[in-house]
């Protein structure tokens, strides 16, 4: 009997034991009321972020108005604009001001925590754990010490085990004095394009070195709007040695809305002796 | 899918409650089974259908051909069910490549050598794994699964080349 043929047999064997739940459709169900539910619950709170933020602007604007000088406010922006009109006889000038609220974090920045949710992490520690795990895939990696590099950025270093591979993930507080992560690199899985905050298409041509598990590197295109990948692939490094990769990994944009997206191109390679994820290499992009 | 072309004529979305149960009737226990060759607890392989259907039902009115929707469906399970083994800690404590099969569980499968077929199928790195299963329970084409994994039909056979070469070496003393 041939692989294939053994294959097939104990996969018919398998899967003809399994059945659905009976209930099933209307656990579907549940879950998409549940989900809508949550829709809500967000819409709510970005409805009361929005007005907090208009009494903000309003406040400051008043301020303003009181003649007690300019104020600084990270989280708005105020441009103006003066118009000037010519008829027979008649000049008239007329000033516009329009107030603009700018998110507290720049959604173009971070990879993780997505600027857009409302998960936020006090430590720099916490937010490449967080990262390593429920972004990336490790499973229960060793994070070490936080290496601050100014008085609000610096590198975590990360693990699959204590004598594996170091990860540097680099981390930063932002706008809303929280912390997040930037990005991420080691030295076995070099990323040389497309480069950090560069505008990507679908498919994405990447291009680099790495030295991998029979030189295989795992690719994941994310965008932050997706819960899953909207692409993914790998590109062969060869083995033995770092060794030069170019390869093309197929993403698809269709399931995004209209307009700009952000998200991330993530490159990982397993542990010889299982599956896990042994390091990784992430960047920040824009999905165009 | 002749109510989503139907939908489409009519102007409305096409995931209505009635299309829902259409496309569960169509899809859902195909796609249990096919989590099942990933994933050993039938419930947990519910669960993650059942997310893939959320996921897709809510991106609803953005697909846009009726005719990817099974392969959405079957990418949005196969993510799920990697995600899920990333997270397991039973693959954490239980590396070894080619695991005894434990009695008791999946009796119809998990006899003799489709035990052990079915765990170092479930032992191959993500890709190889996936394009088995979806090559020999679905009896996909090289392009359909390239589709549904968003790679290459040149990976595609690669990947099942290294998974039947992986399968024979592991599975020798069966022949």
């Amino acid at each position: 009997m041939t692989p294939e043929d053994r294959l097939r047999e104990a996969i018919d064997a398998r899967t003809s034991g399994v059945e659905a739940s009976p209930d099933a459709l209307q656990r579907i169900e549940g879950k998409l009321a549940e989900a809508g539910r949550s829709d809500t619950r967000t819409r709510v709170l970005l409805a009361l972020g929005a007005a907090a933020a208009i009494v903000a602007v309003v406040a400051g604007a008043l301020s303003l108005a009181g003649g007690e000088g300019p104020v600084a406010d990270d989280d708005t922006t105020t441009t103006s604009a003066e118009t000037t009109t010519t008829t027979v006889g008649t000049t008239t000038t007329e000033t516009t001001t329009t107030t603009t609220f700018t998110p507290t974090v720049d959604p173009a920045v971070p990879i993780w925590p997505l600027a857009q949710s409302s998960q936020r992490f006090e430590d720099p520690v916490s937010a490449a754990r967080s990262f390593a795990v429920d972004f990336v895939g490790m499973i229960d990696p060793v994070v070490g010490a936080f290496q601050a590099g100014d008085t609000r950025s610096g590198e975590v270093p990360v693990q699959p085990r204590a004598s594996g591979p170091v990860t540097t993930v680099l981390v930063r507080q932002l706008e809303d004095d929280t912390w997040f992560v930037l990005g991420a690199a080691t030295d076995d899985i070099r990323l040389d394009t497309p480069a950090t905050g560069t505008d990507i298409d679908c498919p994405v041509r990447l291009t680099g070195e790495a030295l991998a598990f029979e030189g295989v590197v795992q690719v994941a295109v994310r965008a932050d709007q997706a819960d899953d990948p909207i692409g993914s692939g790998i590109v062969q490094a060869g083995g033995g040695p770092a060794a030069p990769f170019d390869g093309t990994v197929e993403c698809n944009l269709d399931l995004l809305d209209d307009g700009v997206h952000y998200g991330s191109i993530v490159l990982s390679t397993e542990g010889g002796e299982d599956s896990r994820i042994w390091q990784f290499t992430a960047v920040r992009v824009a999905l165009k | 899918m002749a109510f989503m072309a139907r939908a489409r004529d009519e102007g409305t979305t096409p995931f209505t409650a009635d299309a829902l149960e259409s496309v569960y009737l169509a899809h859902y226990r195909s796609l249990v089974r096919l989590a099942s060759l990933l994933i050993d607890d039938v419930g947990t392989c519910e669960e993650v259908v059942q997310d893939a259907f959320v996921r897709v039902w809510r991106r609803g009115p953005t697909l846009q051909a009726d005719d990817r929707l099974p392969a959405y469906l079957r990418s949005a399970v196969l993510n799920g069910a990697r995600s899920h083994l990333r997270r397991s800690l039973v693959a954490r404590r239980h590396p070894q490549l080619v695991p005894e099969p434990s009695p008791g569980a999946d009796a119809g499968a998990r006899t003799g050598d489709h035990a052990r077929v079915l765990a170092a199928l479930r032992s191959l790195p993500d890709r190889q794994r996936e394009v088995l299963a979806l090559r020999y329970y679905l009896d996909l084409s090289e392009a359909e699964i390239a589709d549904i994994l968003r790679i290459s039909a040149g990976s595609v056979k690669t990947h099942a080349h290294r998974g039947l070469a992986t399968l024979a070496d592991r599975l020798e003393d069966l022949r």
